[in-house]
């Protein structure tokens, strides 16, 4: 119990000394360029489909309406007719039950490399991804471990 | 004295999550548009409500569009009601922890949560108001992720990047249009890249009367 305690109690220190002492210095100016450029992309990518979404939204139209209505927009967009079949439901690794549009209310790197899974089809990257995914999963969980632990201990 | 200083240590946690988690409601218009351009294209706009309660861990969507429904998370479970008429029960895994609504309410994370999954800050880099922030990835992570940059003005974050292994980009994410509600600060847009070797996906959330208690 002794030793336990004293591990602990360095893991925390050492932990609080890394966390109050980050190492500055320069980031590589292109990783700092790619944030701008990617988010133009995106714009650029999703244009059309804001404007259908925010036409959609200011008729209340159903996507019958939409489709009958505004064929041609509909037609070239291809907008999938149910919520089921997400852009992940496709994927024969997508994460069953759960529904493709949930993944982009998901916090956090667990979710990113859930969609990450579903969406490769290179069998060596999907691997790399699902061990990284199981990484992230036990280190939320040791977390959550170690806190009950200092509760229980503080507790007796 | 261990015994003392860790129930200090528990006490500052306890003490630090209670200031967090001060609101326990969250509820909002919302609006997902998503295009996945691969071998072919493929698109989808999804206009409905969310509601999310900290407190009984539930979220509940109601869609309006492309079809009516309401999906219902609730702990490990989630109930599907589609168009009135049909009703499934289907198992969540408890995903419902990883959702934006519950760390918008509590404001604690403005790294993505890195630091949490065990990322250690490499850089940092500060440029006009904003800070960028580069990160190494734990070892679990190592073979698939390599860095990390985050981008934060005022303690907000901005823009997160993932690298792959061989440094590509895997994921631009960014939180735009914050709105002050209550006191919390919500990113009432938040669009993502997501690059593989077969497709690509581009999508962009949007919230609307965003209502905190």
């Amino acid at each position: 119990m002794k030793s336990l305690l004293t591990l602990t109690f360095t893991f925390i220190s050492i932990s609080c000394l890394l966390a109050i002492n980050p190492v500055k210095g320069k980031i590589a100016s292109e990783k700092v360029a790619t944030i701008e450029k990617s988010s133009e992309l995106i714009d650029k990518e999703l244009d059309q489909l804001l404007e259908a979404a925010a036409l959609i939204k200011a008729h209340e139209l159903t996507h019958d309406e939409f489709t009958q209505n505004h064929s041609d927009i509909a037609a070239e967009l291809n907008v999938a007719s149910d919520v089921d079949t997400g852009m992940l439901e496709g994927s024969p690794n997508a994460p069953v039950g759960i529904p493709g549009f949930w993944w982009g209310f998901c916090f956090g790197i667990i979710g990113l490399i859930v969609v990450y899974v579903a969406m490769e089809d290179g069998e060596e990257r999907k691997e790399q991804a699902r061990n990284a995914l199981y990484g992230c999963i036990a280190s939320t969980l040791v977390s959550v471990l170690i806190y009950g632990v200092l509760i229980a201990i503080a507790a007796t | 004295m261990y015994k003392s200083i860790l129930t200090l240590v528990c006490l500052w946690i306890i003490s630090s999550s209670l200031q967090a988690q001060k609101y326990t409601q969250f509820k909002s218009d919302f609006t997902i548009v998503e295009k996945e351009v691969g071998d072919s294209t493929k698109s989808s706009i999804l206009i409905g409500e969310v509601y999310y309660n900290a407190e009984t861990n539930e979220t509940k969507y109601n869609i309006k569009f492309p079809e009516v429904g309401q999906w219902h998370f609730m702990d490990s479970t989630l109930l599907v009601s589609q168009q009135d008429t049909s009703f499934s029960v289907r198992r969540s895994n408890e995903i419902n922890s990883q959702s934006i609504f519950k760390n918008m309410l509590s404001s604690t994370s403005n790294d993505f949560g890195l630091e949490e999954q065990g990322y250690v800050i490499k850089h940092i880099d500060k440029k006009d108001q904003q800070v960028f922030i580069e990160w190494q990835p734990p070892a679990a992570a190592k073979d698939f992720l390599s860095t990390v940059v985050t981008k934060v003005k005022n303690n907000d974050l901005l823009a997160v990047i993932f690298y792959t292994a061989d440094e590509k980009v895997l994921n631009t994410t960014y939180f735009e249009d914050y709105l002050m509600i209550n006191g919390v600060q919500v990113p009432s847009r938040i669009k993502s890249h997501f690059s593989t070797t077969t497709s690509k996906m581009y999508k962009v959330i949007s919230f609307e009367n965003v209502e905190i208690d």
